[in-house]
């Protein structure tokens, strides 16, 4: 999962440099605290079309708080001031299948121009809460270094939430600052894995320990944080006395030969994470483009998707040392040892370099298998995983009176994607194969990226409908034959989304469309998502179909996955049918969030 | 926000770094510890521990556990270095986390006391016990006139170390490396401090901004808006700060008064073409802090494709402003040549005026042009050669000193595959020619003339501007030849062959290391020159590569023999002495 990020890393660069369209208009303003109405000295202020969207133009306040945008072209903005203590909607926010959702009220500041004339606006900035404590060893001793995560819990579900990654210091105080008014938890990782950022005792991630000292969120205590005010000795004693170690090795299942340089995942069941990886999280936005900006704006999003990881060494062993009690899921990945040999001999010392490591990943094939364990009183020492090779499905692709698109495929099973299953589709033969299948019943995706006006039509064994059931895949199969229907002629749809009948523009809002057929309702391909601009308009590109509309106010994102929010909503839901090429308009509406 | 980004792909890529142990070599010995901080003697936990190798690159870390235990296993025979990082200590290295050799940090003269000398017979354990001490502490806040806190201000420490301020480094984690930033607050906090005398200093933050002009008085960049603790706006009035190990200095605010803001702009052209200076990069210093290198204070900006550039947030003062040019193309008539300007250096005081505005011409200084010859013809072949051209003044200035300095520099250039060279740009002062050459037992710099003057053994002189051409370096095949013996050799030796005078040295490419064969035999070939010579055990030599330059050859004369080779000369039974202790 972590070589996902290094690729959207790596691109979003490309998406700063986007060309900024020029008018005559101004736009200027100051920026005031809310509270006592003084000017803000060098907030930086930035203009956005859509939170979606990098921000079309940026600058800061003078000392007296003023500031100007000038050459600005027509269209509506969101006026954001940031300053640190300021509660702003990019830096502190949950992240799910729905996007980034933020309580931050973004309406305030909403300025329209013509590209000729010039608008004033005051902009009144919210201070925002913070939680300080000081987090120790049971001796007093203080634990340093250790990154603080912070959960919020609100409508009863409790995240992820992500602001500025905050350590704590060398006596062990931290002080988390950007928060909005809600309802926290705080915790704290004190792995080895931050210390010494390789190794098998690598752990990065697994909450230690929540306030006020217990290793499980269904025990911690929740504060309490208003903004604009600081709640301190949020004071954490870590119980490191009740850590464990679990140890053991992975192997072959037939030839009982150890595995080396297995990649293990860790997961603690009851840490709520965010429950996407963030290939879903991607391409569930790719409608809206630039769905990286909020991700990357000073948020350590390293802890997004990466969970403790650890790698077998050449003996196939394995540990986690200093894990919380409690129920765990592991994900294993090897590279079966058909595959070239891993280990690189470097100076001498037994060591991987970071790219003979991505290399193997990339040529694969790649075997998943997940095992549940749980950590209690005890080590647990000399555990045994068994890995297989894996299973093999291959087909054709065939497109209707179009060139081929880029396809991705993977793999997804009880609504989780199944990572680093290798698959490669050959666009000039029309081919494609997937290796290192797990036995089971698995859902075949196929998606086209973006950029391209074709999408999946079918995906097809003999009679059986994959797109529609699952497939059964027994351990080792040769599966051949299935065959991929891709068609073209995008719909587009466009409108804007209203609070109420003639209401205001509900900017911030999201919409999503999904095919209409309940059997399709699992797949991430049958589903468009978008998020309302600033002049409160969206527009999205959907394969032709019977569809249903579901719209949700800003801050007021479903908190349930995407499945069970589609299941409880869809009866009701407003239905639209798309033909192939057609350019569709409507307007929504969607009830505005109780305040 | 380029720089977050890249920082934390860094990280990402590091952790998918595989460190396997050792099982396949079964001889090495385990090296183990317990590390416990001095002042309470309880077990420091999670504690960066790094073995680096003395004699060889190697280096492994680990991190203690609960109990404050730490271990290697299979560690090879050899001496090796221990260090112990976490928040708060004294720390040996600047930043063990990024730096793969032991770098010494410049902040800690002495940092033998951090360091465990560990000796590993690759059979016995070796069992440790570490006392981590705590460093000092100097925390404060920094605020505006009208008591208003400076969110994220920057905070640099200086310390006193022989009578001059120095930078020190100041974090232990990856981010953020080279400063550490006042809270949201405006506290600050540095801990891991060794005692001594500090100066605090504070600068606004950088903004975000985009390049479309906005309100007046706005400015993105605030490192130039400084304060030295109490509330001095220069370095002259600050006040020293006592910082003991192990205590916390506190109330050490920063008051940041408001000044007016000035603004530097100018225009840069390429004289000698006529052309703007387009890409050419400013940077921007204040007088009172130049020299305290990049890690306090400096502001590099480039000028536009019209060879102009705008500064604003400059407080009234004095600031140094070096202009650079990047490389620009030369045509001579058949010859196209990348030749860089000369740097521009220019104090300017900011006063009354909101603006201040230079114009800039960069010249391409003086240059030394040439060719390389062997046997009649143009060096056709081997393009790695190098030319130099050496202040003779000062011969210790470094080779990126341009930049930095009024003072003649040591520049370098290399040599075409048409034998051709240019070594530029260089200030007015007197040089020695100097060549280098990949492979010194090939051939050797026989002849560098220009106009009948024999440039091996005469310095020349450059003035402003002047090309000083039509120099011809003649190389030549015909090397000495040396067979020798190492006397009474014990075990492997390497034998030592230097350059002994200054002309041997400026032509041909220093120091030799050779591995002498059984019984101690060693061949070689050289050029013509004065060497010193001397063997001594391989682990021997290991131990003292790293002293192995000029100065130890002009300070232990004795230790060495001295043998002068002539051209073709063939030696056949040179005695090497064993070097003394």
């Amino acid at each position: 999962m972590r070589f996902l990020f290094l690729l959207v890393l790596i691109c979003f660069p490309s998406l700063a440099a986007a060309q900024v369209e020029k008018g005559e208009s101004t736009i200027s303003g100051r920026v005031v605290y809310a509270d006592t109405g003084k000017p803000v000295r060098r907030a930086t202020v930035n203009l956005f079309s859509s939170f979606n969207l990098p921000p079309e133009r940026t600058t800061s306040t003078n000392n007296r708080g003023d500031f100007r945008f000038n050459e600005v072209a027509a269209g509506t903005y969101f006026v954001l001031a940031e300053i640190p203590g300021g509660l702003s909607p990019l830096k502190a926010f949950v992240v799910t299948e729905f996007g980034y959702s933020s309580d931050v009220d973004i309406e305030q500041t909403r300025v329209s121009v013509d590209g000729k004339n010039a608008v004033r606006c005051e902009v009144r900035l919210v201070r925002a809460g913070s939680i300080r404590g000081t987090i120790t060893y049971s001796d007093k001793e203080p634990v340093t270094g250790a990154p603080l995560q912070l959960f919020r819990r609100k409508n009863g579900v409790t995240a992820p939430y992500f602001v500025r990654r905050v350590e704590t210091n060398d006596r062990g105080m931290y002080r988390i600052d950007g928060l909005p008014d809600g309802e926290y938890f705080v915790g704290v990782s004190d792995s080895i894995g931050r210390v010494v950022f390789r190794g098998p005792d690598e752990d990065r991630g697994v909450v230690t320990s929540y306030y006020p000292g217990v290793g499980s969120i269904t025990e911690a205590k929740s504060i309490q944080v208003q903004a604009g005010s600081e709640v301190s000795a949020i004071n954490i004693t870590l119980g490191d006395d009740r850590l464990r170690q679990i140890s053991g090795v992975v192997k072959w299942r037939d030839s009982g030969l150890p595995v080396p340089l297995a990649t293990l995942a860790l997961r603690k069941m009851d840490e709520p994470r965010v429950d996407v990886s963030f290939e879903q999280y991607l391409s569930a936005n790719s409608a809206t483009a630039a769905y990286e900006y909020t991700l990357t704006s000073d948020i350590d999003f390293t802890m997004l998707a990466s969970l403790p990881v650890t790698s077998t060494n050449v003996q196939g062993e394995w540990k986690f040392p200093e894990l919380p009690p409690g129920k765990y899921l592991l994900t294993a990945s090897a590279t079966p040892p058909h595959a070239d040999s891993p280990v690189v001999d470097l100076e001498g010392e037994p060591r991987i370099e970071v790219e003979s490591l991505m290399n193997r990943h990339a040529r694969g094939p790649v075997t998943v298998r997940q095992f549940e364990f749980t950590v209690g009183d005890t080590d647990l020492k000399d555990v045994v995983l068994e890995m297989t090779d894996g299973a093999r499905i291959s087909g054709t692709v065939v497109a209707e009176g179009s060139s081929m698109p880029n396809l991705r495929l993977f793999l997804k099973r009880d609504g989780s994607q199944i990572g680093f299953t290798r698959s490669y589709h050959n666009r000039d033969e029309g081919s494609f194969v997937l290796e290192g299948v797990p036995a089971g019943d698995v859902r075949l995706e196929a998606q086209v990226l973006t950029g391209s006006d074709s999408y999946v039509k079918s995906i097809t064994l003999g009679s059986q409908d994959l797109m529609r059931s699952p497939l059964r895949v027994e351990e080792g199969a040769e599966i051949t034959g299935v065959r991929i229907t891709i068609g073209h002629g995008l719909a587009k749809l466009s409108g804007r989304v209203l609070f109420g009948e003639g209401g205001a523009p509900a900017v911030g809002s999201g919409v999503l469309l999904v095919k209409a057929d309940p059997a399709l309702w699992h797949s991430p391909t049958a589903r468009a998502l978008a998020i309302v601009n600033a002049a409160g308009e969206f527009v999205m590109e959907c394969p032709p179909g019977d569809y249903v509309v579901f719209t949700w106010a800003a801050g007021n994102q479903p908190a349930q996955s995407m499945d069970e929010f589609i299941r409880a909503q869809a009866t009701g839901a407003r239905r639209i049918s798309l033909q192939k090429d057609e350019e569709k308009q409507i307007e929504l509406t969607v009830a505005k969030p109780k305040q | 926000m380029i720089r977050t980004l890249l920082l934390a792909s860094f990280v990402l890529c590091w952790t998918s770094e595989v460190k396997l142990q050792a099982q396949d070599r079964p001889n090495g010995s385990t090296v183990r510890g317990v590390v416990v901080y001095s002042d309470t003697g309880r077990p420091l936990r999670h504690a960066r521990v790094t073995l680096f190798g003395n004699q060889r690159a190697f280096r492994t870390q680990t991190a203690s556990d609960l109990r404050g235990n730490f271990e290697f296993e299979n560690v090879r025979k050899g001496e090796y270095s221990l260090i112990v990082e976490a928040p708060g200590l004294l720390a040996p290295y600047r930043n063990g986390a990024r730096v793969r050799a032991a770098v010494p940090n410049p902040a800690y003269p002495d940092i033998s006391e951090l360091i465990t000398n560990v000796t590993v017979t690759g059979i016995d354990s070796v069992d440790l016990k570490i006392k981590a001490v705590r460093g000092g502490v100097i925390t404060g806040k920094v605020t505006n006139d009208d008591d208003q806190p400076v969110p994220h201000a920057e905070i640099r420490l200086l310390r006193r170390d022989s009578g001059k301020w120095v930078p020190v480094w100041t974090t232990w984690t990856l981010a953020d490396e080279e400063t550490q930033k006042a809270d949201a607050t405006g506290v600050y906090r540095i801990a891991g401090l060794p005692s001594g005398d500090y100066l605090v200093r504070a600068s606004e933050p950088t903004l975000a901004d985009d390049d479309v002009p906005g309100e007046e008085d706005t400015y993105s960049n605030g490192s130039f808006v400084v304060a030295y603790h109490p509330a001095a706006i220069n370095l002259k009035n600050a006040q020293v700060v006592s910082v003991v190990a192990g205590s916390e200095t506190t109330g050490v605010d920063i008051r940041m008064k408001q000044q007016v803001l000035h603004t530097l702009d100018g225009t840069v052209k390429f004289e000698l073409l006529g052309q703007p200076g387009s890409s050419v990069t400013v940077t921007i210093e204040r007088s009172d802090e130049v020299g305290f290198s990049t890690a306090i204070n400096n502001y590099t900006t480039s000028a536009n494709q019209e060879g102009k550039w705008q500064v604003v947030g400059l407080p009234a003062g004095e600031y140094l402003v070096t202009i650079a040019g990047s490389s620009v193309i030369l045509k001579d008539p058949g010859n196209v040549q990348f030749v860089r300007s000369l740097p521009k250096r220019i104090t300017v005081k900011l006063q009354d005026e909101k603006v201040a505005t230079l114009s800039t011409s960069l010249t391409l200084g003086a240059r030394v042009v040439g060719r390389v010859m062997l046997s009649g013809k143009p060096l056709a072949r081997d393009a790695t050669m190098t030319v130099g051209a050496q202040p003779v003044k000062d011969p210790a200035v470094s080779k990126t000193a341009t930049a930095q300095s009024d003072k003649p520099a040591f520049e370098i250039g290399l040599v075409s595959p048409n034998g051709r060279f240019s070594v530029s740009p260089l200030l007015a002062g007197t040089y020695w020619f100097t060549a280098s050459l990949p492979k010194p037992d090939e051939f050797y710099v026989k002849s560098v003339m220009r106009k009948g003057i024999d440039l091996m053994q005469t310095p020349f002189k450059l003035t402003d501007e002047l090309v000083f051409d039509d120099i011809v370096v003649t190389l030549a095949a015909d090397l000495a030849s040396v067979e020798g013996q190492v006397m009474l050799p014990d075990g492997d030796m390497t034998v030592i062959v230097a350059p002994a005078n200054e002309v041997t040295r400026r032509f041909n490419a220093g120091t030799r290391i050779l591995e002498a064969g059984a019984q101690g035999k060693i061949v070689f070939r050289s050029a013509p020159g004065e060497y010193f010579i001397a063997a001594v055990t391989t682990a021997e030599y290991k131990t003292i590569a790293s002293q192995i330059h000029n100065e130890y050859f002009d300070k232990n004369p004795d230790k060495f023999l001295r043998i002068k080779l002539s051209a073709g000369d063939k030696i056949k039974d040179l005695r090497v002495p064993v070097m003394k202790k």
